[in-house]
This record gives C-alpha cells, sequence and structure tokens, in this order.
C-alpha cells in the first residue's frame, strides 16, 4: 500500500498542492490572532470562525477527492488541513468562556474545549499513535524529559514573574489548582500542539512537522505577555516538538509542560514573591 | 500565562463594555457550532452514511464549540462566580 501511495501522480500532486495551501492557511490564521490581540477582539474572532468554517470545509472535499489511499506510518494528507483549525478553535473558544471569576477557574474553564477537541482529534488521526503500550514507554528516556519542566518552570517564573494563582494557604484549593493547571494547561496544549497538529501536520512535512506544529503554537502565544516569556515558551515547544518526532511519546513533555505551569503558577509565586 | 488565558483575556475581561463584547464572541461561536452541526447532518443525509474521516473531521471542530456553549450556558443559568 505504501508502494501504491508513492507512485500515485495524484497523491503526490495533492501532497504538493497542500504544501502551497497549508503556509496560506497558516498566513491567515496569523493575520487573525494579530487582529484579536492588537486591534479588535470582535472582528479577530470572526476571522477565526470564517478560517473554521473554510479550513473544515476544505478538509471535506478533500477527503472525497482522495478517496482511501493512505500511507501506512502517517496519517492522511488532507489532515493538515483540519489540525490547522486548533488554533482558532483555541481562541474562539477560550474567548467564549472568558469568565469575570477567579483565575484558576478560567483555566478550567478554557481548557475543558480543548480537551474535547484534542480528544476528537485523537481519534480522527488514529487511537493507536497516541496510547501506546505502557511496556513500550521507556521510562528512562522519558523521566529526565519530564523532570526538566521544574527547571523550566523556575526560569519561566523568572522571566514572567506572574502573580499567584490562588490566594491563601488551602492545600485542598492548591491541589484543585493544580489539578487544573496539570490537565487544562499542561496535557491540552501538549494533546492539541505536539500530538495532533503535529501528527496531522507529518501527512505532508512529515519529520519535520514539529516545525510547522512549534510555529502554530507561536501564534497562540501572540497574547501572552511579557514577551521574553512567550519566546522562552515557544523555545521550549520548538524542543517539546524534537522530542515527540524522535522518542514517539507524548508523555514526557506533557508531564514537563505540566509541571513548568504548576511551577510558574503556583509553586515559585507562593515561595518567592 | 497560556495560549487559552493571557493578555487578551484581562483586556478582554477590563472592557467597560465586557457583557456586549462578550455576548457578539458567543454569537459567533454558536452561529458557527450552529452551521458545523447541520452541515453535518446535510453530510450525512446526503451521503446516506458519510464516510467516518469526514465526519471525525467536522467533530475536531464541534466538539470544543460544543462543550464551550454547555459551559457558558451553564455558567449564565447558575450564575457560576
Amino acid at each position: 500500500m505504501a508502494a501504491l501511495y508513492a507512485h500515485s501522480p495524484a497523491a503526490t500532486m495533492r501532497t504538493s498542492a497542500l504544501k502551497v495551501a497549508v503556509p496560506l492557511y497558516v498566513a491567515g490564521i496569523a493575520a487573525a490572532e494579530v487582529c484579536v490581540v492588537w486591534v479588535a477582539v470582535v472582528p479577530g474572532v470572526l476571522a477565526h470562525a470564517v478560517l473554521v468554517f473554510v479550513l473544515v470545509n476544505h478538509y471535506v472535499l478533500a477527503q472525497r477527492a482522495s478517496g482511501t489511499l493512505a500511507p501506512p506510518d502517517r496519517p492522511r494528507t488532507d489532515a493538515a488541513l483540519i489540525v490547522l483549525a486548533v488554533v482558532p478553535l483555541v481562541r474562539i473558544t477560550s474567548l467564549a468562556t472568558a469568565l469575570d471569576t477567579e483565575p484558576v477557574y478560567q483555566y478550567a474553564a478554557a481548557g475543558l474545549p480543548l480537551l474535547a477537541g484534542g480528544v476528537a482529534g485523537v481519534r480522527l488521526l488514529g487511537v493507536a499513535w497516541f496510547v501506546p503500550k505502557l511496556r513500550a514507554i521507556s521510562w528512562r528516556q522519558q523521566a529526565p524529559i519530564a523532570l526538566s519542566g521544574m527547571p523550566l518552570g523556575y526560569a519561566a517564573f523568572l522571566i514572567a514573574r506572574p502573580e499567584p494563582l490562588v490566594e491563601g494557604s488551602s492545600v485542598s484549593r492548591l491541589l484543585l489548582a493544580a489539578l487544573i493547571v496539570v490537565v487544562c494547561t499542561g496535557f491540552a496544549e501538549e494533546l492539541l500542539f505536539r500530538g495532533v497538529c503535529q501528527r496531522g501536520l507529518s501527512g505532508v512535512f512529515g519529520r519535520f512537522a514539529y516545525l510547522g506544529s512549534t510555529f502554530l503554537f507561536a501564534i497562540a502565544y501572540l497574547g501572552v505577555r511579557p514577551a521574553g516569556y512567550a519566546v522562552f515558551v515557544v523555545v521550549a515547544g520548538l524542543a517539546f516538538g524534537f522530542l515527540v518526532e524522535h522518542t514517539r511519546s507524548l508523555l514526557g513533555v506533557a508531564l514537563a509542560h505540566a509541571l513548568m505551569n504548576v511551577g510558574l503558577l503556583l509553586v515559585w509565586p507562593a515561595l518567592l514573591d | 500565562m497560556t495560549s487559552t488565558v493571557n493578555d487578551v483575556t484581562s483586556a478582554l475581561l477590563g472592557l467597560a463594555d465586557f457583557d456586549v463584547v462578550s455576548l457578539r464572541i458567543d454569537s459567533i461561536a454558536a452561529g458557527l457550532l450552529i452551521v458545523l452541526l447541520v452541515e453535518r447532518e446535510v453530510l450525512a443525509a446526503y451521503r446516506g452514511r458519510a464516510p467516518k474521516p469526514e465526519l471525525g473531521g467536522l467533530l475536531v471542530a464541534i466538539g470544543p464549540l460544543l462543550a464551550a456553549f454547555f459551559l457558558v450556558v451553564v455558567v449564565r443559568i447558575f450564575d457560576v462566580r
């Protein structure tokens, strides 16, 4: 099947067309995000909504045209179209669920829709890739990656110096906040960007898909201040993408991202400020 | 401090007309959700039984929008603050 796919002129043409279309869509997504961050929120959200509609329909039409051929080790090339909708969906849902409430609940409200999108993306791209057999995971490899989240969290805190996410010292509130930060930021972002986006883009860009997913990640972080912190997170995201490509596991980077955010938002602000 | 909750969220929450702007954003999200749900039904009806990848692609967009819709409805009905 792989050979049949590789020699199919139609498949080659489709991949070439997507290599042009994907950067154009990414430019559109970046423009919509710039509008949200620096120009006006509502027109920017409207532009994101139009992009989601166009991407979804391009994907549906491409599915009909392409039939069922796909290489066995990579997702269908058309999947790149649907994973591009992740950033517009992140922005639409996070602003639609913006609550005038305690910050920690904002993270929960914004993160839960993303998890729903992540689960749908995993189902679309194949559960087998995302859920490796536990015995197949190399803990010797993944544990250092996961633990890198601790120094990363400290470095992120030194750059960003955020206010503590939770006031007071109630253990139950701290544990709830930690659970929300771990699930709704660390795991959700890694599932979407290093999981769904990177896997979806690999059908078109192969082993360099992590550069594309990092670019999408950078667009999603345009609204983060200070700018130095945004640059720091994007560089960490690039390293995470590279590690996922070479270790074939999301586990280490998801734990690292979760530890980094717990340190940044809960631990270091409480200890040092 | 993340892709979801950042300075854009703070700026939105700090707007004097937050309720109006928030309603507009919610309306755009709800409109997109309705269009995608209708499209899914039309696609399934037109194709008899639409191929899985097509519906799966629609669900990637429908899933987060539907979850956000229920969250917003719950927050507004029960005034969870």
